[in-house]
């Protein structure tokens, strides 16, 4: 949608690490960018729990879900071209699947967690199915009221806490309940750790996808739908595919924030699904660095203006202003113009060489 | 047109940040006549600070940073008076949203980093809710308002208001004063609200009166259709006690008015009805007719700590109201002041500042009915006595005198009143 | 039976809420091909501006009013000739996001500058003129609600079709460039057609603030129903929308009674706006947009 509907500036605006061109005789898995990304997140994991307090953990937990969320959200956005407006809803529906199971049943976190995701997927689905055969705006419409939906059905029966029944909710049980962590994830700084390690299972999960049939059906529909139709692509099987993929990870990151602290439908409510969709177009949608960039702005700044004293509304204005300055001058974000400084760099490195040696040639 | 643009939104965006910074910027007035808050010596302190903290939620759409603002006046008062013993208080606020995980945090922060002595004046949802383990942890007691009702169920927190468990006293103004026959019992759907509707319903039990609970979505878009199915439920000889929120007492209150159900039903509010921005807004039909449970005196009472609390508001915060807010912000500060000023200056540490907060007993006060006290256990309800008072074209006046809210098993005050 | 009808009544009145919100969104979609999310943000602006313009700042009321209509238009106007124009190449889901963008903004803006808390109630003139229908009283405000929801629909219906500006509109929602080739003067067409969906969202925003409640989250995220109205008559036409407005208000306020199901009654917009989508991907399997 976004990249159908751009006009080239003359700025670099390819997205994606080049696999199909790269002369590499490596899997794309060991070249460059994986093994610095892999490095640094062994850091993360290490070393940034010694060092921040425990409030910065908190957030960094909150960041790592929040980082999941906008992944599904980029995957939506940036390979498909549909812009879901109810990805926080499914979050939230993600923790109240993992908080039933983790109320009613005596399964394993990591059971947990995938089976919220797989019910997410499912929500997600069927929300979004309706209008797989309409516009991509009544999609955006349609996810929004769904989101606003699924918050009326939550404010109504709440978040389990121990009770029976259907809903497994009890006047009597905990206010805010929480999904129990395991047994080797249980202080905050090891939970943190589990939260980044699932993280980077969800990111890897969307690489493989990029690197499949689907990844390649997923960029001949964003070029062009029609022309994917024409080569026998069945655009209505592979846009399911993304949403059900998006959905399940909403709801994975919901399971890991049910863990992280009290949930409350309150948690959810229906703006951050659009500041959410915010976050991810001002930092980028069509690289997998955008969603970890939209998370730090979206859990970190907004950490930082509470410890600051400024009002959040004053980030709902900063994503408001950047959503609008991100569709009329640089669609691919704050990630992409970074992406287009280095690569003009490099060429610029390598015209000067090749002019270089042109020069000799010539002389 | 790119940088004209750029230029625009950045220019609206310094704007919007200054007017919230004067906005948020509080004058302390060069008064000529400094109330006399504290020690009272009139002269500024100077010595090494005390350290004291406090946390109330700021949200789109849920502001009550009023309290802590109100506390932050109180204690800037007392500095100017020469504060503890000559050592200034300073008030470390961190404002707060619905995310548990971030108010733990938050909490951490100020006891293990900023290292406050104690929290006091707090008015947040989410500390009552997810921080009882870290004061448990570090020994340390909260006193401030209540907002969601699990704040009277901590070991650790002793709320200064009685808030949503005037629900009760209510009903009992409704069966007691009014005899009504049936009780339609209304709150706007949130979490927690099934726990209010419980009390209701165990008095109308205690007094063989029928209770119809009714809960309404948030928001609420159709008051006049809620005000209806109100009247219908409470029927002949019916009355409704309302625990909603000052913002769903206003519209539904004006409904009320225009479809001419004051004088059908018996109405009775509990006390975030009675914020002035409410009573203002009502109908001169409800003169005399909405009867509404206070946990404070009203504003234009004359005792001496409702002057002095006026006072300090006018000298230290003049945009803040007098409402239940600031009521509870200056109680909390006074009492932390008291505790303080009662103190040997060695014991002025977390250890010995908790140790004398959680045992205060007998603090009088002419804004409560009764003297605070903080209790003991897992249960704390010491606000427990309560007035009504009714409108008067746009003012609040004294209807019934004080008197003690009526025990149900779920608010445990035959408990708490028996251990005091 | 007759337990029935104050909700009937008081379904026709929420109905024309909806109908006068949705007709916003379906007056600017079919003249600039905008969807916008900000009508209502905008709305609660100008109610907002108007209540600070009489109670705080203690003018005549209806000088208050007009401020904030005109706030909420030239808000408008100024979103339409910025962004909107940057933007009218575009597809329609981009041009959309920016008026998502304008939501948030704006409710920020609210939230900082009138404190979330305290209750303001600004109270219409037409809304002390009551009038009784069997048990339940209707105001003036509820009143002029419905009439102008008929109005601005019958109004519209006919300046697109017949007048000339209105079908340059239609045109410039259609396909910008070609209608500027053909001579029409798309620059001030653009800017009329911004400022008067201003318009009508400042004295929608005004009449919203007496018939729901003065608070910028409410009146913003009453988006969402107008939305679904929008939805159901497919972005097109203004009948449609408005008896679909009132129809989605009569479901709902009668679901009042319904013990099991009213505590979900305002997911009513949401469920018809699905049934509606589902009929129409149903009935044409092989158009690809509604929009």
């Amino acid at each position: 949608m976004m990249a159908t509907g751009m006009v080239s500036h003359g700025r670099d605006l390819s997205p994606l690490p080049p696999a199909a061109t790269s002369k590499r005789k490596r899997p794309w898995w060991l070249s460059g960018t994986p093994v610095v990304t892999a490095v640094v997140v062994a850091a993360v994991f290490v070393v940034w729990p010694m060092l921040a307090s425990g409030y910065w953990v908190q957030a960094s937990t909150s960041a790592a879900a929040f980082a999941m969320a906008a992944l599904g959200v980029s995957v939506l956005v940036g390979r498909v071209g549909l812009i879901s407006l109810g990805q926080v809803a499914l979050v939230a529906t993600g923790a109240w699947i993992a908080l039933r199971l983790g109320y009613g049943t005596g399964l394993p976190f990591p059971v947990i967690v995938f089976l919220a995701g797989v019910g997410t997927g499912v929500v997600g689905l069927v929300i979004g199915l309706p209008s797989l055969w309409l516009s991509g705006l009544t999609f955006a419409v349609l996810t929004l009221m769904g989101a606003a939906a699924i918050t009326l059905v939550l404010t109504v029966i709440s978040f389990p806490n121990g009770g029976g029944g259907l809903t497994g909710f009890a006047s009597t049980g905990d206010s805010a309940p929480m999904l129990e962590r395991p047994m080797y994830a249980d202080s905050d700084a090891d939970y943190f750790r589990l939260a980044l390690v699932i993280a980077v299972l969800m990111f890897a999960l969307v690489l493989i996808h990029l690197n499949s049939r689907a990844g390649r059906a997923w960029e001949a529909i964003r070029q062009s739908p029609a022309a994917a139709i024409g080569t026998g692509i069945d655009v209505v099987r592979y846009k399911l595919w993304a949403i059900l993929l998006a959905s399940f990870i909403a709801g994975v990151a919901g399971a890991v924030m049910a863990g992280a602290g009290g949930i409350r439908v309150t948690l959810f409510p229906v703006q951050d699904s659009i500041i959410i969709v915010a976050a991810v177009l001002m930092a980028g949608a069509f690289s997998l660095w955008g969603a970890i960039v939209a998370a730090v702005l979206m859990k970190f700044l907004g950490a930082a203006f509470t410890l600051l004293d400024v009002s959040s509304s004053l980030l709902l204005i900063l994503f408001g202003a950047g959503i609008i300055q991100v569709l009329l001058q640089s669609p691919q974000g704050i990630v992409g113009q970074l992406q287009g400084v280095v690569a003009r760099r490099r060429r610029r490195d390598r015209t000067a060489d090749t002019g270089q040696a042109e020069g000799e040639q010539d002389a | 047109m790119d940088r004209a643009l750029t230029g625009a939104i950045g220019t609206a965006i310094l704007l919007t940040a200054l007017t919230a910074c004067s906005a948020s910027d509080v004058d302390a007035a060069a008064d000529a006549e400094l109330p006399a808050c504290g020690a009272a010596t009139g002269e500024p302190a100077t010595g090494e600070p005390i350290k004291i903290g406090g946390i109330s939620i700021d949200v789109p759409g849920l502001s009550w940073t009023a309290t802590t603002s109100t506390a932050q006046a109180y204690f800037d008062c007392v500095n100017d008076n020469g504060g503890i013993d000559g050592r200034p208080i300073e008030y470390v606020v961190y404002h707060d949203g619905t995310d548990a995980a971030q108010t733990v945090g938050l909490l951490k922060q100020l006891i293990e980093t900023d290292e406050v002595i104690g929290m006091v004046a707090n008015a947040s949802v989410m500390e009552c809710i997810a921080g009882n383990g870290v004061y448990q942890e570090h020994g340390f007691f909260s006193i401030g308002e209540a907002l969601p009702i699990d704040c009277f169920s901590q070991t650790n927190i002793s709320p200064t208001s009685a808030s949503s468990h005037a629900s009760v006293a209510a009903a009992q103004v409704l069966v007691e004063e009014l005899d009504v026959e049936r009780i339609v019992s209304v709150v706007i759907q949130a979490p927690g609200v099934e726990q209010i509707q419980a009390l209701v319903e165990e008095y109308g039990a205690q007094q063989g009166v029928e209770v119809i609970p009714i809960t309404a979505p948030a928001p609420i878009t159709d008051a006049a259709g809620l005000a209806l199915q109100v009247s219908q439920a409470a029927g002949e000889g019916g009355g409704a006690v309302l625990s909603l929120g000052s913002d769903g007492s206003a519209p539904l209150l004006a409904a009320a008015a225009q479809q001419g159900l004051v004088d059908t039903v018996s109405w009775a509010c509990v006390a975030l009805c009675a914020d002035p921005s409410v009573v203002a807004s009502l109908d001169p039909a409800w003169n005399g007719k909405l009867h509404i449970v206070s946990d404070f005196a009203l504003p234009s009472s004359e005792g001496t700590d409702n002057t002095l609390l006026q006072a300090v508001l006018a000298a230290y915060a003049p945009d803040l109201a007098l409402n239940a807010q600031a009521n509870n912000g200056f109680l909390g500060a006074k009492i932390a002041v008291d505790v303080l000023l009662g103190l040997p200056d060695e014991e002025r540490t977390a250890e010995g500042f908790n140790a004398a907060l959680s045992s205060v007993t007998g603090f009088e006060s002419d804004l409560l009915c009764e003297p605070w006290f903080f209790g003991s256990g897992q249960f704390h309800l010491s606000n427990n006595n309560v007035r009504v008072v009714t409108p008067q074209d746009g003012v609040l006046v004294d209807s019934l005198p004080c008197f003690p809210m009526a025990a149900v098993p779920s608010n445990h005050l035959d408990e708490i009143r028996s251990a005091q | 039976m007759s337990n029935l009808l104050p909700f009937v009544v008081l379904g026709i009145a929420l109905g024309s809420v909806f109908a006068l919100s949705g007709l916003g969104i379906v007056v600017l979609y079919r003249t600039t091909g905008v969807l916008n999310f900000a009508g209502g943000a905008t709305g609660a602006l100008g109610a907002l501006v108007a209540w600070t313009l009489l109670e705080a700042l203690g003018l005549n009321e209806w000088v208050a009013y007009l401020g904030g209509i005109l706030t909420a238009a030239f808000l408008t106007l100024l979103y339409g000739v910025t962004v909107g124009r940057g933007l009218a190449h575009r597809d329609p889901l981009t041009k959309a996001m920016g008026t998502i963008g304008l939501l948030l903004a704006l409710l920020g803006l609210m939230s900082l500058v009138w404190n979330p808390t305290v209750v303001r109630t600004m109270p219409l003139p037409t809304t002390a003129i009551t009038m009784r229908i069997g048990p339940v009283v209707v105001n003036g405000t509820q009143i002029v609600a419905l009439v102008l929801a008929l109005v601005v629909c019958a109004a519209t219906a006919v300046f697109l079709k017949r007048s000339k500006l209105g079908t340059a509109m239609r045109a410039m929602a259609d396909d910008r460039t070609s209608t500027a080739i053909l001579g029409v003067p798309v620059r001030s067409v653009e800017a009329t057609t911004w400022f008067v969906s201003g318009l009508l969202a400042g004295v929608s925003g005004l009449l919203l603030s007496n018939l729901v409640n003065l608070n910028a989250v409410d009146l913003t995220f009453l988006v969402i129903p107008a939305l679904a109205v929008a939805l159901v008559a497919m972005l097109r036409s203004v009948w449609v929308c408005f008896a679909a407005g009132l129809a989605i208000g009569l479901i709902q306020s009668l679901l009042t009674p319904v013990l099991a199901l009213s505590p979900y009654r305002s997911m009513t917009p949401f469920v018809v706006a699905v049934v509606a989508v589902l009929w129409m991907a149903w009935r044409r399997p092989n158009v690809e947009r509604i929009a």
